[in-house]
């Protein structure tokens, strides 16, 4: 991607708000604050809406929440209920139900939208499969490696569908639906899986040294090395090894390194998802690539794939550099 | 030769590869690639880093997933 579009403005160029009144809660505007605002973009995706930091998108940032929040009905055994403890566990700002289908009812606003999924609204379900399901392969892979087994994620992807479906007239067309269902899905994972599971390094992991991850970073085994025969090496291992290597490393690391890697979210993105600064998106991606590349470097030389050879030729003085 | 030097390099490698950087500081550091060899293969690493990433993670969803999917939002719609 051309270093040019980095430039290019998050806020898409038409935003059209209902009037705050009708979207009646006043709940405090108490979103914390963020740097959505000097992130760079990404051209593969639609631009974010949500940096206007306006106060109409911060209320219905919040009405978008307490759709999420309460599930509508036939959702119930999703316990959706859970985004409660994270207030500000929104997808991505506004919506604006002037972008609805014009063939919609009249009548059908923000609050019938509250209640619940209105009746007639086949062709809201048929926009959302057409727009959201395309995405179904890659958030069961993102599931997948939140989760670790195939039948969490198939219900982590499952809630997450209907908990985006419940909340999809807030979503506005044309901004970035893909970012606003990963922040469902990491949302959801949070509030209900993480919890589960009980991870160790829940808040902490950021604040961990290296070594405590069981690193050296001084004595990586990629310093020993040459850099062209560790790329090599790297390159030819299985996806299997690969896949083992990124669900061992810390789940805030991984999913960072997913995030980036995978699905080529910009770092702003991410923060968006992830809900934390841009800075810390920036650490924990430096810190799992570093973590991924130094354990598939060492499956490597434990596998002898490559590397051994390649090394010996590249520092052939070395000791035990020996050619047989 | 304005070379932004291997330590900026360095630095600014991860931040290059996830297509973070300005333009000027990204043609900078494309500049200093092309004649240090130590930076072009460390960020050549890291391309195959991320590569392999992605290769490893393409899941596809099972069949029954989109099924369950879509019947739960026939309900939801159908639900009043």
């Amino acid at each position: 991607m051309p270093a040019a579009v980095l430039d290019a403005p998050l806020l898409p160029d038409v935003v059209e708000w209902p009037p705050v009144e009708s979207w009646a809660m006043s709940l405090p505007s108490d979103r914390p604050v963020d740097d959505r605002e000097v992130g760079p973009s990404d051209e593969q995706e639609s631009p974010l809406e949500g940096a206007a930091g306006d106060e109409a998108d911060e209320d219905l940032d919040h009405e978008v929440q307490d759709a999420l929040a309460e599930p509508v009905d036939g959702a119930d055994e999703t316990d959706a209920a859970t985004l409660d403890d994270e207030a500000d566990a929104v997808p991505f700002g506004p919506a604006a139900t002037s972008h609805r289908d014009p063939s919609e009812p009249a009548g059908t606003g923000p609050d019938a939208a509250l209640e619940d999924v209105a009746p007639g609204d086949e062709e809201l379900r048929e926009l959302f499969e057409q727009q959201a399901l395309p995405f179904l392969d890659q958030l069961y892979a993102a599931g997948m490696r939140m989760t670790r087994n195939p039948a969490d994620a198939q219900d982590l992807v499952q809630e997450t569908y209907v908990k985006a479906f419940s909340a999809f007239r807030q979503y506005q067309q044309g901004t970035n639906l893909k970012a606003w269902l990963y922040r469902i899905l990491t949302n959801t994972f949070i509030n209900s899986y993480r919890k589960k599971q009980r991870d160790p390094y829940k808040n902490t992991i950021d604040d961990l040294e290296d070594w405590q991850l069981g690193e050296a970073v001084s004595t990586t085994s990629a310093s020993r090395v040459s850099r062209s025969a560790e790329a090599e090496a790297i390159d030819h291992l299985p996806d299997s090894t690969v896949k083992d290597a990124l669900q061992s490393i810390p789940e805030d690391f991984r999913l960072a390194v997913y995030l980036a890697d995978v699905e080529g979210f910009s770092y702003q993105e991410i923060a968006d998802i992830m809900k934390t600064p841009v800075g810390t998106v920036m650490s924990r991606l430096h810190r799992g690539r570093r973590l991924l590349r130094d354990r598939l470097t060492g499956y490597a030389q434990e596998r002898g794939i490559a590397m051994g050879e390649i090394s010996r030729r590249a520092t052939p003085t070395r000791k035990g550099a020996v050619t047989p | 030769m304005t070379d932004c030097g291997c330590e900026k390099a360095k630095r600014d490698l991860e931040e290059y590869l996830h297509h973070e950087l300005e333009r000027t500081e990204y043609a900078d550091i494309t500049e200093h690639m092309a004649g240090c060899v130590d930076c072009a293969e460390e960020h050549h690493i890291g391309v195959v880093l991320t590569d392999a990433v992605k290769r490893a993670c393409r899941d596809t969803a099972p069949e029954q997933l989109r099924e369950h999917v879509m019947v739960q939002l026939r309900l939801l719609t159908r639900h009043v």
